[in-house]
């Protein structure tokens, strides 16, 4: 199993590019939209990855638990603050909600209260800033802002109700907790 | 060019952490490459089933289910279809405009946009190496749900329910 797990990416990666180069060299005209189509959505997202984990990095090294389990923990005494400030680091995200994952997995792992990262995760979804200025250019202002204004209630809603469920959960620990 | 905001920031917050804590610094940018690493196969692979998913379901196969009969079947087949698939925003909304274009009512156009946003069967791999199968499942079915909610919300805003 760990033998598995360690060369994954690298069967993986080898794997995508002999199949690229297949299409190519035998002229395979749907491997070659695929390889063309991930390319270019690859080149879109790539240039925040490195930025992203840079910042996740600093986070996870520089800033201290105390500091996110006062303002944003399990306590209750500020409320507001806590979900306002989800909710903006939600907007903030570029490019798909995957690249929510590891920015939640870093707050979860200082200690934030679970609403908070279940707010954050559905937020990034439905509340990027660059995903609302294109919604409104498609389908209009009046369906973006109402869609909104449901939107992030319910999200709240239900990070409240999932964390219910999953208080204090831990999966994924890596070596090395801060 | 457009990202010149960001990388200043954050070349400058490393900057002012390098001033205060070398080894931190060092360490921070450890742990970035190692995220970094952990995350991109998964983000590879999410990439690719994206570009296979649309290639081998053409527009107008989605048009097609989503974009005419009768609304239950629009609606449902928004949902199933938003639920699979993670088309990036500027592929999604052209197409949603489309659909507007051909008339679909604004419910089913919330209904297919809000899942695809926010439920994801083809994420599931990243979320599951992040935050584990149960909560994978559970987030995503009060997804669903809350995108229907909003959808008849928006339906219901625009007189179609």
């Amino acid at each position: 199993m760990k033998f598995e797990k360690k060369y994954f990416n690298i069967i993986f990666i080898s794997a995508i590019i002999a199949f690229f180069s297949a299409a190519y060299i035998f002229d395979f005209q749907r491997g070659q939209t695929i390889a063309l189509l991930s390319a270019d959505f690859f080149l879109e997202v790539l240039p925040v990855l490195p930025v992203i984990f840079l910042l996740i990095g600093l986070f996870e090294i520089f800033i201290k638990r105390s500091v996110i389990i006062r303002h944003l923990g399990p306590d209750t005494s500020n409320i507001v603050v806590k979900y306002t400030f989800a909710v903006i680091l939600a907007s903030l995200n570029v490019g798909g909600m995957a690249l929510a994952f590891p920015v939640a997995y870093a707050l979860k792992k200082k200690g934030a209260d679970m609403k908070v990262v279940f707010t954050y995760l559905g937020a990034a979804g439905l509340v990027r800033i660059n995903m609302i200025l294109f919604e409104a250019t498609f389908l209009g202002l009046k369906f973006t802002l109402l869609r909104l204004f449901t939107a992030i209630p319910l999200i709240i809603f239900a990070a409240v109700i999932l964390n219910k469920y999953f208080n204090g959960h831990t999966e994924f620990s890596e070596k090395g907790e801060c | 060019m457009k990202y010149i905001f960001l990388y200043s920031f954050v070349i400058i917050l490393y900057f002012l952490a390098f001033r205060k804590n070398k080894i931190k610094t060092a360490l921070s940018i450890k742990r970035a490459l190692r995220g970094f690493i952990i995350f991109i196969p998964y983000f590879i692979q999410i990439i690719l089933l994206t570009a296979i998913t649309l290639n081998v379901i053409p527009d107008k196969t989605i048009i097609n289910y989503i974009g005419s009969g009768n609304i239950l079947k629009n609606a449902f087949f928004a949902g199933a279809i938003g639920s699979m698939i993670f088309i990036p925003a500027f592929i999604a909304f052209p197409i949603a405009a489309l659909l507007l274009k051909k008339g679909i009512s604004y419910f089913v156009i919330a209904l297919f946009t809000t899942t695809m946003m926010l439920v994801g069967i083809i994420t599931f791999p990243i979320e599951r190496k992040y935050f584990g199968w149960k909560i994978t499942v559970y987030r995503n079915i009060f997804g669903l749900i809350i995108s229907i909610i909003i959808a008849v919300i928006i339906g219901f805003f625009y007189n179609e329910i």
